[in-house]
């Protein structure tokens, strides 16, 4: 039985669809994140789960039970905000009391919780401290022990690391995981920040517009994206649009792009394949052996732009076909090669090119 | 030469800015200077100074009488629009139903009427409706109280709503999902955050109604005066020291509200209004 069940969820604002029949289970200790970018009604759908927003259509099942028409002081789902909406008029221990204290929880029963809470979020020692006193990191973590103190079946965190500096966010993405994996509480975890889902998640639900474009692993989602949508938000894609001629999309500007086995569309239609720069390999001999080209996909290409980032170049390229194409080369090699205006030649296996839905 | 003028400059204003409040608060200083006066009637040079202007008033029961009515009618008229204006803010500011803009207008209303029109709408009003039931409202504590609702309420509505859309409504969310039902929420969250601008509206409201004179007086019935009433009989009957030393005990009275006012809440967060969060 899934610790959360989102059945068919649809809410309106006036007469715009915020949320658009949304489903999805969180199973017991699963982290779930739901990510895309702002107004695609991620936060919409995290406020019903809690009970903040009461849903049009649709049900709220949390462990089983069906909570849609509950209040949120009689469900058992604790939401961290955005901005930890900590009460400024009390202390640390009282943030993290105030849940026990509604509860009507004995006092010999809330001290030892509130000071194990406190003990594991390591702000024990500032717990007479007013929320003001305290900085960004700090303030989030009481947050997070209020909400966990009361021990809910479901945490919800609504962009709980957005307001930090990236550092530090960086720090509390794997501090928070390692504490969810702890206390194995299910959590749902709303962000648009692609990287965060990724790293964190057992599962991630991208939205766009209300809706759910695709609901898979971190890996799945990366390799696989289903649609135009996720291959462009997770990571970045090079895109190419053409019509399936002879198990192979052929763009508009004349190339051929072989794809795996049967993810090929029939013939004539319209399709849509995505490739990752990272899979995109640039050679600087003008021409690969005949052996490499029967198995690759490959192209001429010329250097329009080369950007340094770190570790790699981004590399853009227009093929000879006048489509454009972008590649990570790995940087210790290729410092003096990408000269821009030269020609190379480009490829990537056939199983790197993935099929994507359009953008209607 | 530039620093100079700089100079200048500051002190003009500085000047302004001191010469301002010498005019505003000259004639207060010449009441209390008139108050001090060792004479039944005023003459300057005065022959003398004395506080038995102080003792005539405190010994006379018709200024006692009017200081305790004004002060229970205030003291009234404060607590009933205090409980009704946070009441309305709520629905004002955190329901915001369709027409609660109009509202909100409806209820700042009584500021922009004459407080003579108003209080004799109000004796109409309420002689009718006292005639229509059989049961006599107007002349009574009772309707005064209520009366005087009408011009504090607007205070209240002002300061109570200001005060609320100061509170990050995120925090009545996280203490609903953290188990507290509405009630609950209000009494530990949101009201101890809006104490400041309740501070604030009380006070304004019992020096709303306890200066208010126009509006008294229609709706005060036989024997009961309140103190500017009774300042106003006076001034017109025979202005002596002692009307002057009532007067200084009145501006002494708001003059002390307002510094626990700005003592408790501090001036910039009764009209500033801070963040909460």
């Amino acid at each position: 039985m899934p610790s959360l069940s989102v059945r068919s969820v649809t809410k309106e604002f006036g007469a715009a669809a915020a949320v658009r029949d949304v489903s999805f289970d969180a199973g017991e200790g699963e982290f779930v994140s739901l990510l895309g970018p702002s107004g695609c009604g991620k936060t919409t759908t995290l406020r019903i789960i809690a009970g903040l927003l009461v849903p049009d259509v649709g049900t709220i099942e949390i462990a089983g039970n069906d909570v849609t028409a509950l209040p949120p002081y009689r469900r058992s789902a604790s939401l961290v905000f955005q901005n930890y909406a900590l009460f400024p008029h009390m202390t640390v221990r009282e943030n993290v009391a105030f849940g026990l204290r509604m509860r009507a929880i004995a006092k010999e029963e809330a001290g030892p919780r509130i000071r194990d809470i406190l003990d594991l979020v390591g702000m024990r020692e500032l717990e007479g401290r007013y929320p003001r006193q305290l900085s960004g990191g700090q303030q989030q973590r009481v947050a997070l022990a209020r909400s966990l103190v009361v021990q809910p079946s479901v945490l919800l965190l609504d962009e709980p690391l957005s307001n930090l500096d990236a550092k530090l966010r960086e720090e509390m993405r794997i501090e928070l995981r390692q504490l969810q994996q702890r206390l194995k509480i299910t959590t749902v975890f709303v962000t648009h920040d692609q990287e965060e889902a990724l790293a964190m998640s057992d599962r991630v639900i991208v939205m766009r517009a209300g809706s759910i474009q695709q609901d898979a692993s971190p890996t799945e989602l990366f390799n696989r994206p289903r649609t135009e949508f996720v291959a462009r938000f997770i990571g970045s894609a090079n895109v190419l649009t053409g019509t399936w001629r002879n198990g192979t999309l052929q763009t508009a500007a004349g190339l051929r792009i072989r794809i795996d086995g049967s993810h090929a569309g029939s013939e004539g239609t319209r399709g849509m394949t995505a490739v990752r720069p990272q899979n995109v390999k640039v050679a600087m001999s003008a021409a690969l052996s005949a052996q490499d080209a029967g198995r690759f996909n490959v192209a001429a290409a010329t250097i329009a732009l080369a950007s340094y980032r770190g570790s790699y170049w981004l590399c853009c390229m227009r093929l000879d076909s006048g489509d454009e194409i972008q590649a990570h080369v790995a940087a210790d090699e290729s410092d003096p090669k990408l000269v821009i205006g030269s020609t190379v030649t480009i490829y990537w296996e056939p199983r790197h090119t993935i099929p994507v839905i359009p953008d209607s | 030469m530039a620093l100079g003028r700089v100079g200048a400059g500051r002190f003009a204003t500085s000047a302004v800015a001191w010469l301002a409040y010498l005019i505003m608060l000259a004639p207060i200083g010449a009441i209390v200077w008139l108050s001090l006066f060792d004479s039944d009637i005023i003459a300057i040079p005065p022959p003398g100074y004395s506080l038995r202007s102080y003792q005539s008033m405190f010994a006379s029961g018709n200024f006692i009488a009017s200081f305790r009515l004004s002060l229970v009618v205030a003291v009234g008229a404060t607590v009933i629009s205090l409980a009704l204006g946070t009441l309305a803010s709520i629905a004002i500011v955190r329901g915001k139903f369709p027409g609660s803009d109009i509202l909100a207008s409806v209820f700042l209303a009584p500021l922009a009427v004459p407080g003579i029109v108003l209080g004799l709408a109000i004796y109409i009003f309420f002689f009718k409706v006292g005639a229509a039931i059989g049961i006599r409202i107007a002349g009574t504590m009772t309707s005064l109280i209520l009366a005087h609702v009408v011009l504090t309420l607007p205070w209240t509505i002002r300061f109570t709503s200001a005060g609320l859309t100061t509170i990050d409504k995120n925090l009545e969310d996280a203490a609903m999902t953290l188990g507290a039902p509405p009630l609950r929420t209000f009494w530990h969250v949101t009201f101890p955050l809006m104490r400041a601008s309740l501070v604030a509206a009380a006070v304004f409201a019992f020096l709303t109604s306890y200066n208010a004179l126009e509006m008294s007086l229609f709706l005060v019935g036989p024997g009961m005066t309140t103190v500017p009433i009774v300042l106003l009989q006076r001034v017109s009957w025979n202005f002596d020291p002692s009307v002057a030393a009532m007067a200084t005990v009145q501006v002494a009275i708001s003059a002390v509200a307002l510094i626990i006012l700005t003592r408790l809440v501090g001036a910039e967060r009764i009209f500033g209004g801070q963040r909460s969060s």
